[in-house]
């Protein structure tokens, strides 16, 4: 009981100091805005490179993108140019932010764009979208794309996450917090042995731990791991997600644009004889076929395809050389059948 | 359902405002196996129905032992054979599946649901022993059997404990299941350092360490010294991991009455493999101690033909951690980890450091302790390593370290596992000196920021589900 009490007050007294220091160093004022903010600088390198460019078919996606699609392969078999846009560790918001801000406004619009993604990716717009994720949507994000921040980060939270962050000083700046607590502890030896900053580490991770590092069995785990979110109840289930996704405002964005959506679905080698896939994803697919079909949209599905096949994957996501000519191929043959109908 | 989930603490908040309400152990203790299926078959429904076919069988077994006339070792024969079949086609299947598969569509037959993969219930291998020791001690007649299906049930299937231990006996367990709990304000007392401790374990420390220990363990072809700086990492995860899930567990069960046991004992200052050993996963190496240890040393010293006395020194403690090897899991690495703390226990014994030697003075006692933490270490890494031959390729053709980035990675790994053990070794200090008190809470008040200051970042899985 004393214990308890004394903890209690202990609390009280490390929460005051704590907000006291958040208060002076961080805050502007209080309550705090829930949510990160969108800073206003924003970067066109796409919209510039289609004025400049001109491509017919825009491709967007990922890492998977930039490893199953070659362009120039492409321009030459549809003899029209195509333009690929890749950001790794993109998610649906990412893409919605780079369609909205940077291919909806240039001047020059491309007749197709085709968004490459993986399962329930459109209609979950809490995947990538923390920490570092964040960092890149800022990127392409104005300062008043709120849609954005609603769907991506805010809807994701709980009331109670809301709450603490709108009026709880140590958990509004605990990224802050965490760096000076931690981080600058864990990275001062390497000032004194290497004379070596927060960046050189960066860069240190990023040289050792490439993709290609990685042992395959344990890149595949990593991945599907990091990709569980795609398939919980509530990611699977489409009518409910669509409303609360990127997808029909990148629909919406790309009628108004006289632009051709075209939805590529992806193969992955997530699932297997072993592990089949679940009966939900066949009935999220046949739901977002219906509503690619009600809004003029084209999906290319070819996460069955048996032409890729496993000895074509460099990993359980991405392609070989072989497999990116032949995925490639395949693309474009879509593209063109569906162009003559 | 994980204990850190916020679906867990609501679910777990109806559960302990109804587990009080009732004020009657004839109502409480179903309460309890109700929620108790409910939290097991939350995700997948027929292991619920697997736990519940299991307990029934072992249930009735039992009884039938007592019965006049009864052939006790036919039935525990029986028993073991259903325990041990069940959890080894459970833990052991996917293992073979694949090769057996192949074999037999090579051979001309068709056998596409050979490939399905079959996930081990959470916690199976932590009921299994519970019950296997309930089983074991009635047909000893230690233990007589339960009558109340009710309470034989719960005590199998207590959610606190059910996922990963600790494995309380029957004797520790049963006794409180069937006493009146009413509620006291010292089970909240008891329970609120725990579930910080636990909290913070799992979120600060065990959550932290892992983005960058994985990481490591997931390269190709790693230098050895990003790998021995990983190990250390992965020997502070482990602990703040398990030990986690073993305070919230048992934070859990105090706040419903219950007082279960504690499961680890500053094992990292163990000075002997076979101190280690009583200070890690405690229920664990009791059961082993029990049910393997003695047993098969007591059947080598009563053996005609007498063994040399080295061997029967030997002989079962190689037994006892193998089986601990494999209880672990299906990977050889899980295996050799076990042989090779079978040889460390053999070996110091048979050097004469076995479970009651004491250093003779302070510097022998840091030599011991330096060695010790090292071949545990060493251990961690057998048992992290992602296969066999990914660790022999390392210490065989491996560089010592293969550029400066594998200088920089292993310093911050270095930095970041001392920077995240403080805590634990200011909580030990906190234990010797100023067990109560201002400092205590203080401790208690700092850690809880930290919990608040590191939530909302990816939490996975504690590591001690998949066994």
């Amino acid at each position: 009981m004393r214990e308890f009490k004394q903890y209690l007050l202990s609390l009280m007294i490390l929460s005051g100091i704590l907000s006291a220091f958040v208060f002076l160093r961080y805050a502007d004022g209080y309550p705090f805005p829930v949510g990160p903010q969108f800073n206003p600088q924003i970067r066109h390198i796409y919209e510039i490179t289609i004025e400049k460019e001109q491509p017919q078919i825009v491709v967007i996606g990922d890492s998977v993108a930039a490893s199953n699609i070659d362009p120039d392969l492409m321009t030459i078999q549809l003899k029209e140019p195509v333009m690929m846009i890749t950001e790794f560790g993109g998610g649906s918001a990412l893409f919605y932010l780079i369609i909205k801000n940077n291919i909806a406004t240039a001047e020059y619009k491309p007749d197709v764009l085709v968004l490459m993604f993986r399962d329930t990716v459109l209609t979950s717009p809490g995947f990538r979208v923390r920490g570092s994720y964040f960092a890149v949507l800022d990127e392409y994000a104005r300062r008043d794309d709120d849609l954005a921040l609603k769907l991506a980060v805010l809807d994701q939270m709980s009331p109670l996450e809301k709450l603490a962050e709108r009026y709880f000083p140590p958990y509004w700046a605990r990224w802050d917090l965490r760096s000076i607590l931690v981080f600058k502890t864990i990275n001062s030896p390497l000032w004194f042995l290497f004379g070596c900053d927060a960046t050189c580490y960066e860069s240190a991770m990023e040289e050792r731990f490439d993709d290609e590092a990685l042992e395959v069995d344990e890149l595949t785990e990593t991945m599907n791991s990091a990709e569980d979110f795609l398939y919980t109840d509530a990611n699977l289930d489409f009518e409910k997600q669509v409303e609360r996704s990127f997808l029909p405002e990148i629909v919406r964005i790309c009628k108004e644009n006289n632009i051709q959506l075209v939805l590529l679905r992806t193969k992955i080698q997530r699932f297997s004889r072993e592990n089949p896939e679940p009966a939900a994803l066949r009935e999220y697919i046949e739901d977002l076929n219906a509503y690619a079909e009600e809004n003029g949209v084209i999906l290319v599905d070819f996460a069955h395809d048996e032409r890729l096949q496993p000895a074509l994957f460099e990993d359980s996501h991405h392609l070989n050389e072989v497999g990116k000519r032949l995925f490639s191929e395949m693309l474009a043959e879509e593209i063109e059948s569906e162009a003559t109908r | 359902m994980s204990f850190i989930s916020l679906e867990f603490w609501a679910f777990f908040t109806v559960i302990l405002l109804f587990h009080w309400l009732i004020r009657n152990r004839h109502f409480q203790n179903p309460w309890l196996l109700f929620a108790s299926y409910i939290f097991y078959g939350w995700l997948t429904p027929w292991y619920a129905i697997l736990l519940a076919a299991s307990t029934l069988a072992d249930f009735y077994i039992a009884r039938r032992m007592k019965q006049p006339g009864s052939r006790r070792q036919i039935h525990l024969a029986l028993s073991i054979l259903l325990n041990v079949g069940v959890l080894a086609f459970f833990k052991y299947y996917n293992f073979f599946n694949t090769q057996v598969a192949e074999a037999l569509t090579g051979a001309g037959f068709s056998v596409d649901w050979f490939f399905i993969k079959i996930l081990l219930p959470a916690g199976m291998s932590f009921y299994t022993l519970r019950k296997l020791a309930y089983m074991i001690d009635v047909s000893r007649g230690l233990l007589e059997p339960s009558e109340d299906l009710v309470s034989f049930a719960l005590f199998v299937s207590f959610f606190p404990q059910l996922v990963a231990g600790p494995i309380d006996r029957y004797q520790t367990l049963m006794p409180q299941i069937q006493e009146t709990r009413i509620w006291q304000p010292r089970f909240f007392y008891s329970a609120w350092p725990l579930l910080v401790t636990g909290f913070f374990k799992k979120i600060v420390i065990a959550d932290t360490v892992r983005s960058i220990v994985d990481r490591i363990f997931a390269l190709g072809e790693p230098s050895v010294i990003l790998v021995l700086a990983g190990a250390l990492g992965f020997t502070l995860q482990i602990l703040a991991d398990f030990s986690a899930y073993t305070d919230l567990s048992r934070g859990l069960a105090q706040l419903l009455g219950f007082s279960t046991s504690e499961n680890f004992n500053k094992p990292y200052l163990s000075l002997t493999p076979t101190d280690f050993w009583n200070r890690w996963h405690i229920t664990l190496s009791t059961w082993l101690r029990d049910y393997i240890f003695f047993p098969v040393r007591r059947a080598l010293l009563r053996r005609t033909k007498p063994l040399p006395g080295w061997l029967n020194q030997s002989i079962p403690p190689l037994v006892t951690m193998f089986v601990s090897g494999i209880w672990h899991g299906a990977e050889l690495t899980f295996v050799v980890w076990g042989i090779y703390y079978g040889f460390l226990i053999a070996g110091y014994q048979l050097a004469g450091l076995g479970g009651n030697w004491k250093p003779a003075n302070r510097f022998t006692g840091v030599l011991a302790w330096l060695v010790m933490i090292t071949l545990v270490a060493f251990g961690w890494l057998i048992f992290r390593a992602p296969s066999l031959p990914w660790l022999s390729d390392l210490f065989l053709h491996s560089e010592w370290a293969s550029g400066r980035s594998d200088l920089i990675i292993a310093v911050i790994v270095l930095s970041m596992t001392a920077v995240y053990a403080l805590p634990l070794v200011i909580k030990h200090l906190l234990d010797e000196h100023y067990p109560r008190g201002f400092a205590y809470s203080m401790y208690y008040a700092a850690l809880t920021l930290c919990i608040i200051i590191f939530t909302n970042s990816v939490t996975s899985d504690f590591i001690y589900f998949q066994f």
